[in-house]
């Protein structure tokens, strides 16, 4: 049980501080001293991370039914949560000197609290609850401190179909319930793995239980929802114009990079036996979401609108990985996890997200720093025509942020697509016969991938050509004050010293190498022995079977 | 009396999630909407709890309905607050005004 | 000075200089320029030691640069040169000291200007130095960023378009090479390497146990090609080159002609020819047709232009079309054996090509040199208003008509020797191609000799800003006259690059057609029903079970 404490304390003390500065909402304080006071909070949620990292694998006592786990990936995305949480904090400094001012900077804590608890779940039921607190304090920011109608259009929009995407997340998490009879993801799969053992390799091509592919199904699109895959995407355009360029950047980091995390831990790393169907399904998404975002992404003026756009084609690359995770968890010794030092499937997705994220925070905080002549922010992408004759530092951060989404070596941006065009050319395909090699599937997906990469520069390069290709209309004046300055020119360095250095990221992430053993026994990706039987596995197996029939 | 099967628990559950799914598609008064998800939330309850009693588990999946019900509050007082919000500007509650974002 | 010293230096010695200009003043502009000068001046230098260390008689990659970059993608800092990049890198250090000297027609913000020039040299050298695949892809993305900028912002009216059209064609050749790399990757077997001379070998069967199939030599040759198509420019691929040179400031033009469009000849001979020779042989034909077609219809289509720099940008597509020409005019005696007919004929073919890439690196240079400096007297390009320049610029008039004849093909000069010898050897392949691309022999001499009749001959100058034409300065004439020089000098006595690449292009000929031979060898009889686990499996030697207790293995790869 205090082990579970301790696991949870980077989390917890982040929730602790947000609910005292509600508390302290009460006395007057000036505005600008919250933010220092959320940076502190930030700061010592980040003490507690590295205690926590700094035990070994052995120091865990081993606990097959912990609801929390410990493992490379979990820190690794909490550390990057806490990075995330401290240029936010930076960037607020203007955006938050209102009257609201506390209660926006816990409910800031609360959503980053969210988002590492999603890292650390290892329970159906943590995990929904864990995005569930992502979202409650959403909603608020949203609303909060803004009236005109459009903003609250957007928050209205938002809300709806975000309460309606968590109740099928819930109904497709109360089917894998009932298929396995358990919500730790690690008897889940154990379970599973016994049911559908290799050797049954009929049930497996078929794709698993019928009850099964419909709680998968219902868990894509649920969380499909909030990593913004095309078809469960048509929100995020609209919210994002409606709502100022701080909060759609917290829209386009935090609930994609949890969701992302909850479907690699539930769908990819834990649905063994369903990994055809999972794979098909992720496959089609990853596709069309990937096309979808980059094709619409082309036809935008509004800059936020077109932002939101390449944030749903990136979603589609990081979704490659999730399908390729599939194959991973069932063909672990084959995988690249097993046979290079390079990142599997789950591994390539993660690092993708963490340079999505990081060119992503950089150029919303520029869009943060900046504003328009009258003090608006910056609406259509021609308010920033010539920005590098009136701001050149933030034109040439936003350059390098726009090229590495754009995916131009050597930046951060290329590497991510590397390693998930790599991890998708890596999966192979069945019969060893002349065209052995790879998996049509994968190989056309990694096909479209590369184009889309190509589609997408284009708009990218619009941007980029409007700053430096043109001569200033009017000039945008800074109004983000200088700690959201530092935040971008920190994205900016951090930026180009990983595109520069890849190498610690790429061994980060290789699981075969840097799996640090969990608390609860997980197991790395690839061995799949099943343990002995969790709790109640047989008899659950039993019922559901016969129901099945 | 006769017993009644798992099957039927969760083909009321189905039930309820299709006339919640059905219910957000027509609705267009943002409590209506509201409702369709209360009813795609109670069928993933009925779920857990049918799951729970059918396969001797012990409490788990009720505990997990307590939850889910608790959360389900909490959100009706975020949407009420920002339903609130919306009729001030709008007058109306009906989704389909708020057009002003598209493209 | 040690080798891995020197090629190291060559590469980032623009660099330094690049980040050298950054403590000069703003206001210094003629230092920058002269110190930019200097750097550019000392790679040609460094360049011409590397030939003095290059032994002609050997045909393998020397003076050999290893280093670890990126150990997880077993990625490596690899460098050296052979017969086939060492011409090719000493003529990218000459044009890039050249249009440095031709930069003092560009007037504003000189300091960005400067040292996106230097980054773009280390990008282009890098390309022709790295015999890592993954270094060599990292260089031509590299070198794609300052080419945007300096044809964007220091370009002509319609600079943004031209731009942003050169890089995303750019950028969608090289996304397609990204997964004809990582297919390669893949397929090296256990030890995964991008290494381009092991590929090579993996390409052409001479590892034991591993080699790609055929499919993925075909399949990996039309997307490399497709890449390298681009920046060659090959016929359908071909619709940026006009925008981009022209839009693109004249020292810029010079660096696209003369060096950015060799990468795509160079790229196809290091890259898709020795590791794909199935592939290359399956699209031979279809390569040889594209080149008569280049040859043709840029040809046709200079004719049409009244702007002056548009003629030359066309002219590039038609000579450059005589390298893919020269490339791959691969003949098979027996398909079914894999034999080769005339290999020697198809050698001569490839130093032709080559020979054309670096004639023509002079060449259209030198053209796009002319067109500029007039430019900047008068400030139009309109063919029809020219007339009567050999009177009022007698020096000028001489030495454009001299590199103009060089890319006509006159005997004597460089642009002779690479057309005739690559219809020579088409013949040997198709009679009726070689004929075509003859006539395009003429058709050149045709809209060649029409402009400068209409340029530098004719009565007298009837266009805007006469009084502006005064002759040229010492800068622009030593450009001129170096450029002109070398055209002879290459024209005269071609041995001098002949003997440099002799040896490698034969061996390159002769691992080749042993390649494909090995590949008909070893392919697997498709009606196999079990295939030989042993060498049948082209592809991948991790899926082979190491141990008989991994055969259980076999059915885990999922049957659907």
């Amino acid at each position: 049980m205090t082990q579970t404490f301790t696991i949870l304390l980077p989390q917890t003390m982040l929730a602790a501080c947000a609910c005292l500065l509600i508390l302290g909402s009460a006395f007057s304080v000036r505005p600008r001293r919250w933010g220092g006071l959320a940076l502190a909070a930030v700061a010592a949620s980040a003490l507690c991370l590295a205690y926590v990292s700094s035990f070994s694998a052995d120091d865990w006592a081993p606990d097959a039914a912990s609801s929390v786990l410990v493992d490379s990936i979990s820190i690794g995305y909490q550390w990057m949560c806490l990075g995330l949480a401290a240029l936010f904090v930076l960037l607020s400094h203007e955006q938050a000197a209102t009257k609201t001012s506390a209660e926006f900077y816990a409910l800031l804590l609360f959503m980053f609290s969210g988002m590492m608890l999603v890292g650390s779940a290892n329970e159906l039921i943590l995990i929904f609850l864990s995005l569930e607190l992502i979202s409650v304090p959403t909603y608020v920011l949203l609303y909060l401190g803004r009236r005109d109608p459009r903003s609250q259009e957007a928050a209205l929009k938002y809300f709806l179909l975000s309460v309606l995407s968590a109740a099928v997340l819930l109904y497709g998490f109360s089917l894998l319930y009932g298929l396995a009879g358990t919500t730790n993801l690690d008897v889940i799969r154990n379970i599973l793995a016994e049911t559908y053992s290799k050797s049954d390799s009929a049930q497996v091509a078929a794709g698993g239980s019928v009850l099964g592919m419909v709680a998968l199904v219902l868990i894509f699109a649920g969380l499909g929802f909030k990593v913004a895959a095309v078809p469960f995407h048509f929100y995020a355009p609209d919210v994002y114009q409606g709502t100022s360029a701080y909060n759609a950047g917290l829209l386009a980091i935090i609930p994609k990079a949890a969701g992302l995390v909850a479907l690699i831990r539930v769908a990819s790393e834990t649905m063994v036996g369903f990994e055809t169907s999972g794979e098909r399904v992720a496959l089609i998404l990853a596709g069309i979401t990937m096309t979808g975002g980059n094709c619409l992404g082309l036809l935008q003026s509004n800059i936020r609108r077109m932002l939101a756009y390449s944030s749903i084609a990136h979603a589609g690359y990081m979704l490659i990985g999730v399908a390729v995770g599939f194959w991973d968890s069932w063909n672990g010794d084959l995988s690249l996890d097993a046979a290079g030092g390079l990142p599997g499937g789950v591994g390539a997705s993660l690092l993708y997200l963490f340079t999505y994220s990081l060119a992503t925070v950089g150029l919303f905080g520029v869009l943060v720093y900046l504003a328009r002549p009258g003090g608006r922010q910056i609406e259509h992408i021609d308010d920033l025509t010539g920005l590098v004759r009136t701001h050149p530092v933030m034109a040439t951060c936003a350059a390098l942020f726009l090229f590495s989404l754009a995916g131009v070596p050597p930046l951060p941006g290329f590497w991510g697509k590397l390693a998930v065009f790599a991890s998708a050319l890596s999966v192979r395909g069945e019969s060893p016969g002349l065209f052995v090699e790879m998996h049509s599937g994968f190989m056309i997906l990694a096909v479209v991938g590369v184009l889309n990469a190509a589609v997408g520069a284009v708009y990218y390069l619009r941007v980029v050509a409007l700053m430096f290709l043109n001569d200033p209309v009017s000039s945008p004046q800074p109004s983000g004050g200088k700690p959201a300055f530092a935040a971008v020119c920190c994205s900016a360095v951090l930026l180009m010293g990983v595109g520069i250095f890849p190498t610690p990221l790429f061994t980060y992430l290789n699981r075969g190498v840097s799996q640090i053993a969990p608390a609860t026994v997980r197991s790395p990706a690839g061995t799949l022995e099943p343990r002995p039987a969790a709790i109640h596995g047989h008899s659950v197996i039993a019922v559901q079977t016969q129901h099945d029939r | 009396m006769p017993a009644v099967e798992l099957d039927v628990y969760l083909f009321v559950a189905a039930v309820l999630f299709v006339c919640g799914a059905v219910c957000m598609a027509t609705k267009r008064n943002a409590i209506g909407v509201l409702m369709g998800v209360e009813l795609v939330l109670n069928g993933a309850n009925l779920n857990f709890v049918a799951f729970a009693r059918y396969t001797a588990l012990g409490l788990d999946g009720q505990v997990i309905a307590l939850f889910v019900i608790v959360l389900a509050a909490a959100e009706a007082a975020v949407a009420l607050a920002i339903a609130l919000s919306f009729y001030n500007n709008h007058l109306t509650i009906d989704v389909d005004r708020g057009n002003e974002l598209h493209g | 000075m040690s080798d891995n010293a020197l090629l190291s230096l060559i590469i980032f010695l623009p660099t330094i200089g690049a980040l050298g200009l950054m403590c000069f003043n703003a206001k210094a502009e003629e230092a920058m320029r002269n110190f930019a000068l200097v750097i550019t001046a000392a790679t040609f230098v460094l360049t011409l030691l590397l030939l003095g260390r290059f032994d002609p008689a050997q045909a393998g990659v020397q003076l050999k640069v290893l280093a670890e970059w990126i150990p997880n993608w077993n990625v490596n800092y690899f460098l050296g040169v052979d017969g086939i990049s060492l011409p090719l890198v000493l003529l990218t250090s000459l044009i890039s000291l050249l249009g440095m000297l031709a930069s003092w027609s560009v007037k504003k913000q000189i300091r960005g200007y400067l040292i996106l020039y230097l980054l773009l040299e280390t990008g282009m050298l890098g390309v022709f130095l790295a015999l890592d695949f993954f270094l060599f892809y990292v260089f031509w993305e590299v070198m794609l960023l300052p080419m945007y900028f300096l044809i964007g912002i220091w370009g002509g009216p319609r600079r943004e378009y031209a731009a942003i059209k050169f890089f995303l064609y750019t950028l969608a050749g090289s996304v397609l090479m990204l997964i004809a790399l990582l297919m390669f990757y893949f397929g090296s077997g256990a030890d995964r390497t991008f290494d381009l001379i092991r590929l090579a070998e993996i390409g052409q069967g001479r590892v034991p146990g591993v080699q790609f199939s055929e499919f993925v030599q075909i399949t990996a040759f039309i997307l490399l090609f497709i890449g390298f198509a681009i920046k060659v420019p090959v016929f359908p691929f071909h619709t940026w080159l006009p925008d981009a040179h022209v839009e693109a400031p004249t020292p810029i033009s010079m660096i696209l002609a003369g060096v950015l469009l060799k990468m795509g000849g160079y790229g196809i001979l290091r890259v898709a020819f020795p590791i794909c020779p199935v592939g290359a042989q399956y699209a031979a034909y279809c390569l040889v047709l594209l080149g008569v077609i280049s040859i043709l219809y840029g040809a046709f289509a200079a004719m049409a232009q009244t702007d002056f720099k548009r003629l030359v940008a066309y002219s590039s597509v038609s000579h450059m079309g005589y390298v893919l020409l020269g490339i791959a005019v691969w003949k098979l005696a027996d398909p079914n054996l894999g034999t080769t007919a005339g290999a020697e004929y198809w050698e001569s073919g490839i130093n032709a090509a080559m020979f054309q890439m670096l004639a023509h690196g002079i060449s259209s240079a030198g053209m796009f040199f002319m067109v500029g400096v007039i430019y900047d007297r008068v400030h139009h390009r309109d063919l029809n208003q020219f007339g009567g320049l050999m009177g009022l610029m007698p020096e000028y008039g001489g030495l454009a008509v001299g590199i103009f004849f060089a890319g006509l093909g006159l005997p004597g000069l460089c642009g002779f020797i690479g057309e005739v010898f690559s219809v020579l050897s088409a013949w040997n392949y198709s009679p009726l191609l070689a004929i075509l691309s003859a006539a395009g022999v003429i058709l050149t001499a045709g809209y060649i000799l029409w402009a400068v009749q209409r340029v530098y001959l004719g009565p007298e100058y009837k266009g805007p800003h006469r009084e502006d034409i005064t002759p040229m300065n010492g800068r622009e004439a030593s450009v001129g006259y170096v450029l002109l020089a070398f055209a002879i000098i290459l024209g005269v006595y071609p041995e001098s690059m002949f003997g440099l690449m002799r040896e490698t292009n034969k061996q390159l000929v002769v691992n080749m057609t042993e390649g494909y031979e090995n590949s008909k060898k070893n392919a697997p009889k498709v009606s196999a029903v079990t295939p030989d686990l042993g060498e049948g499996v082209l592809f991948d030697p991790i899926a082979i079970p190491a141990n008989p207790g991994a055969g259980a293995l076999a059915p885990a790869i999922r049957g659907r």
